[in-house]
């Protein structure tokens, strides 16, 4: 026979009602899991944009008059996108006040007739004379090894590793090296030298099944690095001044970009989160005075028999923990698994950038997320467990019978 | 009337979910061109066809399970979902592999899905193979 203590009797008592302790665990499982879920994404995201921006390198980014959506969702989700101006741009950016660098960049639109991959992806030329943004990376990843014209550097989502050999418009290339993830559109991009890339263009007339039109003087946005000590905003303002085509963006309103993305889905989840918070909140407080109310016949006899105050309380409030506690870990434990099995599904339907955050910060949100838990259950049955506590044995008995 | 093998039903709802993973989350739609002009459904096609053809099985094992008298018998027939679950998890990953880069749909929704459900299957007919059984008492015995 089992030992009576608190916890075995806590225990038993939940067992006799199961469907209640079912109902109340249930609504405590997707409060922590939603919260879990909405939390891990938030977080996920300024992950994956911190890393991103550093990769990105540039501080300023400088496209065609009108396409700064395109090209920012290009960079977040790495969509192919094309649009070009001409390389005069370049030449007339690096001549303006506080402009430390700048490096062109063209864009190809879609390898759907290519050989290598399925899926499109995001082709992008880039000078390794004048870049500044790929090029430090190669530098101490491939050991200051000089890149060739038909080597190609891919981001982590394209299926192909180092030494594989593809075919882009008909042209052969080399993969020299493949970037580390970032959750970000980089992660879908095949970088190209500029030479290979005008060779590729100038080749796809004859070798591809579509030819590519891009003429040579024309280039799809210029990296810009601004000088120490200088304030991007006005050297932003300042390219925009003098020049009438073009749109300027910093490396910051990429992530304005993905909070307004964000902004609509995740204001409903927490704004759910918060309602089944108070739900929670009032359900297991009104469920727990209910109970303490059905059953003060058989507390009082608990008190009766040398039980003190100290142990009714305790009981109650134990209930209330191993309630609160099991469907918090139900709903962490669940909602984890649907989170890293389906988190493409929801990277790619909410057009964000994500990375997963580390393991210590996912056990540290897990165990907030569980405390949180645990004191719903305490908060909400504080008031029955004190009150039944107070009463006489005699009255408890009276008064239940 | 007998009542249910809860954990049979539960097995077999299970099992219908596999049956309609693919239907609420399609597998790529495409076709290949093969060589000589051809087209053919992509490999997860088959995967999905594969998983439904499980899904039905682990059904009929879930009933069979619920509507079971003996033990013994419930017992075998939870082995053979275990059997099932597992199946449930392989094929998409070993058996018939989904497509190669992992954006693709049948990668980024029902592979994930048909795995999450095979382990509940598998879960469950742990559950029911080793499910602690009630001691006989003898006769008389209070």
């Amino acid at each position: 026979m089992k030992e009576v203590n608190l916890f075995n009797l806590a225990l038993q008592n939940l067992r006799r009602k199961p469907y209640r302790s079912v109902a109340i665990g249930l609504c405590v499982a997707v409060m922590t899991g939603s919260l879990f879920v909405a939390t891990i994404i938030m977080r996920g995201v300024q992950t994956s944009l911190s890393v991103g921006q550093a990769r990105l390198g540039a501080d300023l980014v400088v496209v065609p008059l009108g396409y700064e959506s395109l090209a920012q969702e290009a960079f977040i989700t790495g969509q192919p996108s094309a649009f070009y101006m001409s390389d005069q741009i370049e030449a007339q950016i690096a001549a303006l006040p506080s402009v430390e660098k700048t490096s062109a960049q063209v864009f190809v639109q879609t390898l759907t007739n290519a050989k290598c991959c399925i899926g499109e992806f995001f082709l992008v030329g880039f000078d390794p004379e004048s870049d500044f943004t790929i090029s430090p990376w190669l530098s101490t990843h491939l050991k200051n090894k000089v890149l060739g014209s038909f080597d190609v550097i891919a981001g982590d989502r394209i299926l192909l590793r180092a030494g594989d050999g593809a075919t882009f418009y008909g042209t052969s290339f080399r993969v020299a090296s493949v970037l580390e993830k970032t959750g970000m559109g980089i992660d879908r991009t095949i970088y190209v030298p500029m030479e290979g890339l005008r060779q590729m263009i100038a080749d796809s007339n004859t070798l591809a099944e579509e030819p590519l039109t891009i003429a040579p003087e024309q280039i799809s946005s210029v990296m810009v690095s601004v000088e120490p000590g200088a304030d991007m905003i006005d050297v932003a303002e300042s390219i925009e001044g003098s020049l009438a085509d073009v749109n300027v963006f910093t490396a910051s309103q990429l992530n304005q970009a993905v909070a307004r993305q964000l902004q609509g889905v995740m204001g409903i989840t927490f704004g759910v989160t918060a309602t089944l918070w108070l739900m929670s909140l009032l359900l297991v407080g009104l469920i727990f005075s209910l109970i303490v109310n059905e059953r003060q016949r058989e507390l009082g006899l608990l008190r009766a028999m040398g039980a003190p105050r100290k142990a009714v309380f305790r009981l109650v409030m134990m209930e209330a923990g191993f309630l609160t506690g099991i469907g918090g870990v139900s709903g962490l434990v669940l909602s984890g698994v649907l989170l890293m099995g389906f988190s493409r599904l929801i990277q790619l339907r909410l057009r964000i950038p994500y990375l997963l955050p580390g393991l210590l910060e996912i056990i540290g949100v897990e165990v907030g997320l569980l405390v949180l838990a645990l004191l719903t259950g305490a908060l909400a049955s504080l008031q029955p467990a004190l009150s039944i506590s107070r009463l006489e044995p005699y009255a408890a008995i009276r008064q239940g019978e | 009337m007998k009542k249910l093998n809860k954990w049979g039903v539960a097995t077999a709802i299970v099992g219908l979910l596999i049956i309609l993973t693919p239907v609420v989350f399609p597998v790529c739609q495409g076709l290949l061109e093969l060589v000589n002009g051809k087209q053919v459904p992509m490999r997860c096609f088959w995967t999905a066809r594969a998983e439904m053809i499980i899904g039905g099985l682990v059904v009929i094992s879930g009933l069979l399970v619920a509507f079971a008298r003996s033990e013994d018998a419930r017992r075998r027939l939870n082995n053979q979902v275990v059997f099932l679950g597992l199946a449930t998890i392989l094929t998409p990953l070993y058996i018939i592999p989904t497509c190669m880069h992992p954006d693709m749909a049948c990668n980024i929704a029902t592979k994930p899905a048909l795995i999450i459900l095979g382990v509940v299957v598998t879960g469950l007919g742990l559950y029911g193979s080793f499910l602690p059984r009630p001691e006989i008492m003898p006769s008389g015995a209070k």
